[in-house]
């Protein structure tokens, strides 16, 4: 069904879709239009699920992992320092394997206090173990949240997966999209089977103490079902092409990058803004195109290599810093070009900051001074 | 491509105005559109700016609108405060709710080849839905101005967003306002000439990263929240007998301790009225900003 919606109303739709069966939130700006909006949907029926209202975003992320091990699809959402508070909890989750999906509608964090989009929320959150999923359009949150269950899901991976949208720019803007049926998600994507499940019958343990003679075993399944992940992610969009005829690439999207001597790499809405400019820049005659990342967990680094090897620079734009350091993504991205043979150089730029527009301008400027580099 | 900025204030519906254009162009107007706010980390009151692109084309530009094509503003009480004509586009459209005549020379600042419409819907909204709120009845006027968008298409998106029990008095005030701007006249189309008021915008190409400026509605770090106010607390010297019950109830800390009377900085008072509601000598009148700046303030506080 054709509908005008901003990005938070497509995540809540995408939830209902995929029969969420718990939810467990704590408001905070700009996600609460996702509860709320699912709340709505629970109260006019138009969804079964049980939603707990709860009193920090750690109770709400212990609530999800309560209810998912007992068997239930389970959805959270938050953003900036909702997401702060979760951090411990984040890691009980993707540790016990839990498979879950957590929207959070990126902000800054504090101080000093913003509500404005960037990614430094969940990109600090990289290393707790979570698929992280970035997405450019209303409708690619809605898409990609239905893809985040069937990945978390597959017994390859068992990794909770975090759909992050940029707040405002992709939350709170309505564009055009199209809803699936519930006949069509209900065949891409089955009820959720939990092989071990808690049980009384039959007693299991989540979250079980482990000495260090096991310990590292459980991180090195961690990892592997990373590794594993990139394929299913892969997997997944396709065969979401397959029933709604809309892919995204997996876990990276060129635009015009075959030929291209200046690559920006990307993550999330401004995306869009930087295809508009490759375009008007290719018009002039240059030789320009950009790279999504739509994975920066598992890290697409064979995928990366590829679409960047007519390149003779990679500018990499990121919404966050390391402080000390520079754009995580940027370092990201060094990292995975390191060892080849006649590697592009890399120049790295941090913009967008706490919801500064990042403007064609700007991303003109960052192309144009890549060209005029020794490097 | 077509980008319109929308200005009111917190609680007029700026936010859904834009909105119900944008559904109306992409639902039912067979065009791609976007909408999306500014929010400000203000409340009811504060100038909140909100913005629709219309395009025959799928959108991927997100970045803010700041050389509009066309001008919506829901109070005029805004043009004190807020610059609502910059980055206007030479040729484009302003839109202006409010009846006063004189906006400090507004005519003499347009860009060139402006089409500035100028109408008064705030008594018919008061008229009709019984409260000052305007968007339903602006949307209708852009489209009656532009016909960029079809009517019913405007009339399908306000039933489709309001909440049911709003639609009908709605439609009304809707369908009122549209009939009433298709016989609107242009109030002036500048031939410009007269200094530039969209300079603002002409330099900013090639900025630097380091000098990115988000479209701020206010300077929140240094908030002069005054401006935020619809109606003013206008104090009778002669029943005040500085009680300071007004000073203990003050959210703001709006009120000082003169020397002979208590006073109200205007600076920030943002015209909550609760110092007129807790008055015990009902000392304290609120007053319309607007009638104010005509010189009735005194007369309508009933003040001698």
């Amino acid at each position: 069904m054709r509908e005008y919606l901003n990005g938070n109303e497509a995540v809540a739709h995408a939830v209902r879709l995929a029969r969420a069966e718990v939810v467990a939130a704590y408001p905070i700006t700009p996600q609460s239009t996702i509860v709320e909006e699912i709340a709505a949907q629970i109260a006019r029926g138009e969804m079964e699920a049980e939603y707990i209202r709860v009193e920090s975003e750690h109770a709400a992320l212990a609530a999800c992992f309560g209810a998912a091990v007992s068997g239930s699809r389970v959805f959270t959402a938050t953003s900036s320092q909702g997401l702060a508070y979760m951090f411990e909890m984040l890691h009980y989750v993707s540790g016990a394997r839990i498979p879950m999906v957590m929207a959070v509608a990126n902000r800054g964090l504090a101080a000093p206090w913003t509500i404005w989009a960037d990614h430094q929320d969940s990109v600090s959150c990289r290393d707790t173990g979570w698929i992280q999923l970035y997405v450019e359009t209303a409708q690619e949150a809605l898409d990609t949240c239905l893809q985040a269950y069937k990945i978390a899901e597959d017994p390859r991976v068992l990794t909770p997966v975090m759909l992050c949208l940029d707040g405002y720019v992709l939350s709170h803007t309505e564009e055009i999209l199209d809803i699936p049926s519930q006949e069509d998600v209900d065949r891409f994507l089955p009820p959720y089977r939990p092989q071990v499940l808690v049980d009384t019958r039959r007693p299991v343990v989540f979250g079980v103490g482990a000495g260090p003679d096991i310990y590292p075993s459980f991180k090195k399944a961690q990892q592997e079902a990373m590794e594993r992940a990139k394929e299913v992610i892969k997997r997944v969009d396709e065969e979401f092409y397959a029933f709604f005829g809309r892919r995204y690439g997996g876990l990276v999207e060129e635009y015009r990058c075959h030929d291209a001597e200046v690559v920006l790499v990307t993550l999330g809405a401004i995306t869009g803004t930087a295809r508009e400019v490759v375009d008007s820049l290719r018009r002039e005659g240059a030789k320009v195109g950009v790279l999504r990342l739509r994975a920066l967990r598992p890290f697409p680094v064979e995928d990366l290599r590829e679409s960047v090897k007519s390149a003779r620079v990679v500018a990499v734009l990121d919404r966050n810093c390391s402080f000390g350091y520079e754009g995580v993504v940027c370092t990201e991205v060094k990292a995975a070009l390191f060892g080849l043979k006649q590697p592009p150089s890399v120049i790295g730029f941090v913009a967008g900051l706490g919801g500064q527009d990042i403007r064609k301008e700007n991303i003109e400027g960052i192309f144009r001074s890549c060209f005029n580099s020794d490097v | 491509m077509l980008q319109i900025r929308w200005h009111g204030r917190g609680g007029q519906g700026v936010v859904t105005a834009a909105r119900i254009f944008g559904r109306a162009a992409a639902i039912y107007g067979g065009k791609y559109a976007q909408s999306f706010p500014y929010f400000g980390t203000e409340r009811r009151g504060a100038p909140v700016t909100a913005f629709t692109r219309l395009s025959e084309q799928p959108i991927r530009d997100r970045s803010q609108v700041y050389e509009p094509d066309c001008v919506v503003v829901l109070d005029e009480t805004l043009l004190e405060s807020v610059d609502v004509l910059q980055g206007l586009r030479p040729g484009g459209i302003l839109v202006l709710n409010g009846s006063r005549t004189n906006h400090q020379g507004l005519k003499f600042k347009l860009p060139e080849n402006t089409a500035f419409y100028q109408i008064e819907v705030t008594s018919l909204a008061q008229e009709i839905l019984g409260v000052p709120i305007v968007n339903t009845a602006m949307v209708s006027v852009l489209a009656a101005v532009t016909s960029w968008v079809p009517w019913e298409a405007i009339k399908k998106a306000i039933q489709d967003i309001l909440p049911s029990h709003l639609v009908e008095k709605n439609l009304r005030l809707a369908e009122e306002a549209f009939h009433r701007a298709l016989a609107l006249r242009q109030v002036a189309s500048s031939q410009g000439g007269e200094g530039e008021p969209n300079s603002k915008s002409k330099g900013n190409l090639h900025l630097p990263a380091d000098n990115l400026q988000p479209n701020l509605p206010t300077p929140h770090l240094v908030a002069r929240t005054g401006s935020w106010r619809i109606q003013r607390p206008v104090i009778d010297p002669w029943k005040c007998n500085d009680c300071l019950i007004c000073w203990l109830f003050c959210p703001e800390g709006s009120i000082r301790r003169g020397e002979s009377c208590t006073s109200i900085d205007l600076t920030y008072c943002k015209g909550c009225g609760i110092c007129a509601r807790e008055c015990p000598r009902q000392a304290i009148h609120m007053v319309d900003e607007a009638l104010i700046s005509q010189g009735e303030g005194e007369r309508l506080a009933g003040i001698s």
